[in-house]
């Protein structure tokens, strides 16, 4: 049987009503959670792991896949809303996306974001369903040299987010660094800047940064607006719907970061998150307005949301035909499966065709789901705007609270965003962009790991840097990144010189 | 936006910032130097990295002098471009927000989770929503409660219980 | 007994469950009288005490994120106790410090054995590194729980094919290959490599040890070639070995596991090393016997129940159960055992 047949069983297994029933219930469980600014896809899923409890297990999974396209997407709205990222791979969609909601395009920047998706997620499905057993082995050629060298190219492309000053980017990628440091030492099991306290052994953890950089930093700057009395209400500028000249622009970085976050998101570590920035840097680099990245571009929600979406079928592949985890919310999955005595791998595929297809089938009506379910939505959370800001924001802070609490139930990791929220304050005050901190501080820690690992594995031989094609390909491309800048304006020179000869 | 036309931005915030970014590379770097070296680790060791980005700190102050003596297109220094004034009335209530804040994360497992949001969210709200009591205590009310069923009843996630029995 | 928020895992059956525990309460107390009148009766002691069972939820600490590790063991148990009306537990994750953060949640509810937290050999090891100074003497050591084989596997391609093989390149040269303990060095998984070389008369600390995110990443790692072997709790391997990817050298376990049963042990090879991944439970300081008798009571008959057994076999554990007195002896006893292998590996903190 070729991958049709299998996938025209998998859909006789996943409209199945009960099935559809559960793939809606996830979807709709999965968005009410992802919504919650602290929340994104792997704790949502861990948080709701025991509510499948009881569940005949292809039904359960069915339904945890539905949580996690779910929470993807209720992510992608707190960015857009009220600048608050659930994880990583959302990062780049608060940048253009709550400018635009900020100038009354909340409506198109959450329309475009969930179109991006259906349209991103649906096609990274079938590339799953065909490329799947081929794309396997792929993964596995990415060993620590040549993660390195995909965390430099990813960080080239970070340091490019700076805004007018360079300084001041590089000032936040580098404090994002030194953030990534704190916590036990992976390589030689010391504990570094940890002052002696058992909170920080394991690092400061990603969401407790974000939520205070954007989500309190926000509710700060929200309020000194309103006691200063210049606090504007966000009008809705035309329609909630896309203009034409809106959906003109989104078309092809939507195809573009299709591709991109299917490739990235095959490998296991921060596909999707790589796969956002980049996404974000090439459509950036085509567009005719680069100045105008920041300040609520439809090309800059458009193309990470895409490539967002797309990384979760693409973290499927490793998952389904290797049994290896390319996230932290497939690494939840993949406990999932082993919970109910399934174990991931080949053969998963020839055991229980039923399961992997009908999963596969029901990641297909998935997207359709939460299309259907959150384009109505839209008006919904469109008005969440209207609530008073003095209402607004202390609920925000409330939120947050309960999202990082419930993950790991820590109290100080509550104090620690709020330090952040300080931080960010000074920042927004300083106009230090903060998505280079954020960035570099998911990214740094695998940079530095992977050196050392690349340098241990080849008893301290630099060498082992290119010795591989793919390393040395992400090598170049990362001089390439780096050189651009310097290079463009002289071959626009170069270009202009001919056309006028 | 009316602003009551916005004030230049100053050089201080950007000297201090400037200074602060300097302290913080010279004392990451002590804190970096003080390491125990560790008689299991791989051969590079848990120092160089730091050691690195210690130095891209005090790049970044480099940078930071060029930009204050660069000027760009809005003829004043790089640096202070997009800068947003600092006062003390804004700095207060910073203080105050952060503060009352810091006092319910203190008490939020302690006390609990629909106690201390309930007050959190009240007084809040009773400044920057000032002269609408009715309201302000029925969404206080309302939002812990409703975000305490979903979660503890819907979602099966725990929120700390505290002193109250239920 | 009242109906507990905290019960609301499964918030339908809150109420009618409350209910349904009078009358089971009144039967367990029956058995605890009994058992405690034939303690009494034995020990001849002094002054029996009233049996002591729980008068609210009881909290049951994971050191682990929702999903992670041993999150997924003590949701099993809570499943287990509800299913079968043994306790109302909640499960809590307090994250951080390698355990440190759950141990010392629970210490501090002093006598209070409504906690309880599931606990690894980082309790040891932790402390003997000098990440912490809490000790498992700051805790009351409850049952032993289980333990997972800990076994050292290499890709199907390598040319290394027996465990003497691996042995021998040991003998030759400790830093001739590439191994993987998962995430954290000095930990059991890297005891049995260091084990090992001790046993082969290599110096363990010219081992070639790298670590990855976790045990999934190490076994990407031995897939794709850039490193030699892993070792790491057997469910890492036992898939990529039953699809022909992975070949696993042996175990560190004293017999054969039912899950694996083709793959020898150490011993059975001639090397003497034995260390298990194992799962023990403690209550916070200061607990009195009637409540240590509780949870001797609660494991023994958890660990009877089919449900039990399908999530042994399910995760690759071993089946085992000692009581609390045995498993305090048992714990001293792996003590003394990492603080020796520590200190040749030179991870252990001065004057410990």
């Amino acid at each position: 049987m070729d991958a049709f047949d299998h996938l025209l069983n998998g859909f006789s297994v996943a409209t199945q009503p009960i099935n559809l029933a559960y793939v809606f219930l996830g979807c709709l469980l999965g968005t009410v959670i992802g919504v919650l600014p602290g929340i994104g896809p792997a704790a949502a899923i861990a948080l709701l792991l025991p509510i499948t409890y009881g569940i005949e297990p292809t039904s359960s999974l069915i339904m945890l896949c539905g949580i996690y396209y779910g929470a993807m997407y209720g992510g992608s709205t707190t960015s857009i809303l009220i600048n608050t990222p659930g994880e990583s791979s959302s990062v780049m969609t608060a940048l253009d996306g709550y400018a635009m909601a900020r100038s009354g395009r909340a409506g198109a920047a959450l329309a475009i974001s969930a179109i991006a998706s259906f349209i991103a997620g649906t096609a990274s499905v079938v590339l799953l369903s065909l490329l799947a057993v081929p794309l396997a082995g792929f993964a596995l050629r990415f060993g620590p040299a040549e993660y390195f060298t995909l965390m430099l190219f990813a960080m080239t492309s970070v340091a490019a987010l700076t805004g007018a000053s360079l300084a001041k980017g590089l000032l936040s990628m580098f404090l994002g660094l030194m953030f990534a440091t704190i916590g036990i030492d992976l390589q030689s099991g010391q504990q570094r800047f940890t002052f002696d306290m058992p909170e920080l052994q394991d690092g400061i953890g990603f969401i407790v940064v974000v939520v205070g950089l954007f989500a309190i930093a926000e509710v700060f700057i929200g309020l000194e607006d309103l006691l200063k009395g210049r606090s504007e209400i966000i009008r809705l500028s035309g329609s909630l719907w896309l203009t034409r000249d809106e959906w003109r622009r989104s078309l092809m970085p939507i195809v573009r970061g299709t591709g991109i976050g299917f490739f990235k998101g095959v490998l296991p570590g921060a596909g999707a998150t790589i796969a956002t920035i980049l996404s974000y840097s090439v459509e950036r680099m085509l567009s005719r307005d680069k100045a105008k990245f920041g300040t609520g571009m439809i090309e800059g929600v458009a193309g990470p949301e895409a490539a967002n979406n797309a990384s979760t079928g693409g973290a499927m592949v490793p998952l389904l035909t290797l049994g290896v985890p390319g996230s932290g919310s497939t690494a939840v999955l993949l406990a999932a499966f082993i919970m109910y005595g399934l174990q991931p791998g080949p053969l998963l595929f020839e055991k229980r065709p039923d399961l992997v297809w009908g999963l596969i089938a029901s990641m297909y009506i998935g997207n359709l789901v939460l299309l259907i379910l959150n384009l109505p939505l839209v008006g919904v959370f469109v008005r969440l705007l209207h609530i008073p800001i003095g209402l607004l924001l202390p609920m925000v802070v409330s939120i947050s609270a309960i999202g990082i609490f419930a993950v790991n139930g820590n109290i100080f990791e509550l104090y620690l965003a709020l330090g952040f929220g300080v931080i960010g304050y000074v920042f927004r005050k300083m106009a230090i962009p903060v998505a280079p901190l954020v960035l570099s501080l998911v990214l740094g820690g695998m940079m530095e790991q992977s050196f050392r690992q690349a340098m241990t594995i080849s008893g301290a031989d630099p060498g082992v840097f290119v010795r591989s094609p793919i390393c040395i390909a992400l090598l170049a491309a990362s001089a390439l990144a780096l050189s651009i800048p310097f290079v463009a304006p002289l071959l626009r020179r170069f270009g202009r010189r001919t056309a006028a000869a | 936006m009316n602003l009551p036309s916005a004030p230049a931005p100053r050089r201080l915030p950007a000297i201090l910032m400037l200074l602060a970014t300097l302290a913080t590379a010279a004392a990451y770097l002590r804190a970096t130097l003080a390491l125990p070296h560790p008689e299991l680790a791989d051969p590079l060791g848990p120092q160089i990295f730091p050691i690195l980005v210690s130095g891209g700190l005090l790049l970044c102050a480099l940078l930071m002098v060029v930009d204050l003596w660069r000027t760009g297109d809005g003829r004043i220094p790089v640096l202070l471009e997009g800068n947003l004034p600092f006062d003390l009335h804004s700095t207060l209530m910073v203080v105050g927000i952060t503060t009352w804040t810091g006092v319910y994360f203190f008490v939020f497992e302690r006390v609990g989770f629909l106690l201390s949001t309930v007050v959190f969210l009240l007084g809040l709200m009773s400044v920057f929503n000032a002269g609408h009591r009715v309201t302000n205590l029925c969404t206080a009310a309302g939002f812990t409660i409703g975000a305490w069923l979903l979660f503890t009843r819907v979602l099966s996630v725990r929120l700390p219980q505290g002193i109250l029995p239920f | 007994m009242q109906p507990d928020s905290c019960m609301s895992r499964h918030p339908m059956r809150a109420v009618p469950e409350a209910l349904r525990q009078v009358p089971r309460s009144i039967n367990r107390l029956a058995v605890l009288a009994a058992g405690a009148l034939l303690g009494f009766a034995l020990a001849a002691g002094p002054v029996q005490a009233q049996p002591w069972k729980p008068s609210r939820t009881v909290e049951l600490v994971v050191l682990a994120s929702p999903g992670g590790g041993n999150d997924k063991a003590a949701r099993a148990l809570q499943k287990i106790w509800a299913d079968n009306k043994i306790v109302d537990a909640v499960v809590t994750n307090r994250v951080g410090g390698g355990g440190t953060l759950a141990y010392t949640y629970v210490s501090q509810k002093t006598g209070d054995a409504h906690y309880i937290a599931i606990a690894q050999a980082g309790i040891l090891t932790n402390q003997l590194a000098g990440r912490t100074n809490l000790t498992y003497n700051d805790l009351t050591v409850l049952p032993y729980i289980g333990t997972e084989p800990v076994s050292l596997a290499v890709r199907t391609e390598s040319p290394i094919k027996t465990l003497k093989d691996f042995a021998d390149r040991l003998r030759k040269d400790p830093a001739s290959l590439t191994i993987s303990p998962g995430s954290t060095l000095a930990s059991t998984n890297h005891f049995v490599v260091a084990l090992l070389a001790r046993a082969v008369g290599a110096d363990p600390r010219r081992l070639r040890m790298v670590t990855f995110g976790g045990g999934a990443e190490a076994a990407t790692n031995v897939l794709g070639g850039h490193i030699d072997a892993m070792v790491n709790a057997s469910n890492n391997a036992v898939p990529h070995m039953q699809s022909g990817k992975m070949r696993i050298l042996g175990i560190s376990s004293p017999k054969r596991s039912a899950s694996m049963p083709d793959v020898p042990t150490f011993r059975e090879m001639g090397f003497d090393v034995i260390q298990d991944s194992w799962y023990v439970f403690l209550g916070p300081r200061a607990m009195t016997q009637p409540q240590i008798d509780f949870w001797d009571d609660v494991f023994a008959r958890t660990m009877k129940t089919p449900e039990w057994k399908k999530f042994v076999a399910d995760n690759g554990w071993e089946y085992g159960f000692m009581p609390s007195r045995e498993t305090a002896a048992f714990l001293k006893k792996e003590h003394e055992e990492a603080r020796s292998i520590m200190s040749d590996l030179g991870a252990l903190k001065a004057g410990q």
